[in-house]
């Protein structure tokens, strides 16, 4: 087996494609808490729609305050958009996490081949 | 860890690993304890944000408020000019609507901020985490290939 040397430059490549693989953990965690939010969100409007009931109860902090529809309507429409904000952004930053890493990987591998493992066990 | 034999250079840099290991072990931990802080500040801020929407509005709010866990009690809010916020320590203060406000959006800062720095400490220690790996891989392979070229040296000699 030919072990190349692993020079700065390498060393440096390694740190960021393990930098970056626990940012990609962070992110797909904080986004699959996203997604629910918003199809919560989503599903809690439909249900606004159906209902017979002018007064829901909208939650705040840990409380529930008395609304009526059209209030909570535009309070749901609110919590949404930010929430599909978030979604988009942290969508975002795992395609440049991803792209990145696929990068430093053919960098990586192309000068180390098989000594050196890139791959999630 | 120059003019040092294998061993006792492996033995530094694995106490060496373990020490980075436990303190990034330390920076997870204080990072999903501030993790789970920030939705706590936020929901405070959310509630005292209403409060100061319908203050002077003299609009009534019916609320249910959790009393213990799961039972839920019935309030009517009018006028609200005073939050009391749970300092810790056994402490409670009642603050005005905006000095409430005020208090617990310096606090979501701050556990922003917080977050942020440990982020980068967290990335510094990781780095030197794996560097240290890639270091032990290093001196553990050229010890290999020592110890080949031992042997290969002995044989041709013995030749």
């Amino acid at each position: 087996m030919a072990t190349s040397e692993v020079n700065w430059e390498d060393q440096q490549h390694i740190c960021a494609f393990g930098r970056f693989n626990t940012r990609l953990h962070e992110v797909n965690a904080e986004l699959r808490a996203k997604s629910k939010m918003a199809e919560d969100l989503e599903e809690a409007s439909n249900e606004l729609i159906i209902t017979d009931d002018d007064a829901v109860q909208y939650s705040v902090g840990e409380t529930f305050i008395a609304v009526d529809n059209d209030t909570a309507e535009t309070m749901l429409e609110k919590a949404a958009d930010e929430t599909r904000e978030e979604v988009a952004k942290l969508e975002k930053e795992r395609d440049e996490l991803k792209s990145a890493m696929a990068e430093l990987k053919t960098k990586l591998y192309g000068k180390f081949g098989n000594s050196i493992n890139l791959e999630e066990d | 860890m120059a003019d040092k034999e294998p061993e006792p250079a492996l033995a530094d840099l694995q106490t060496l690993f373990n020490q980075y290991k436990q303190i990034e072990a330390s920076l997870q931990q204080n990072r999903i304890r501030l993790g789970n802080k920030l939705p706590d500040i936020k929901r405070a801020l959310d509630t005292v944000q209403m409060l100061c929407d319908k203050r002077g509005t003299g609009e009534e709010l019916n609320m249910n408020f959790e009393l213990v866990d799961s039972v839920y009690a019935k309030a009517v809010v009018k006028d609200a000019e005073s939050v009391y916020l749970w300092l810790g320590a056994n402490v409670m203060l009642e603050y005005p609507l905006d000095e409430a406000k005020a208090l617990l959006e310096t606090n979501y800062q701050n556990c922003k901020n917080n977050l942020e720095t440990n982020k980068s400490d967290l990335a510094f220690v990781k780095d030197n985490v794996t560097i240290t790996e890639v270091s032990i891989a290093r001196v553990y392979n050229w010890d290999v290939k020592r110890r080949k070229d031992e042997v290969a040296a002995a044989k041709a000699g013995g030749k």
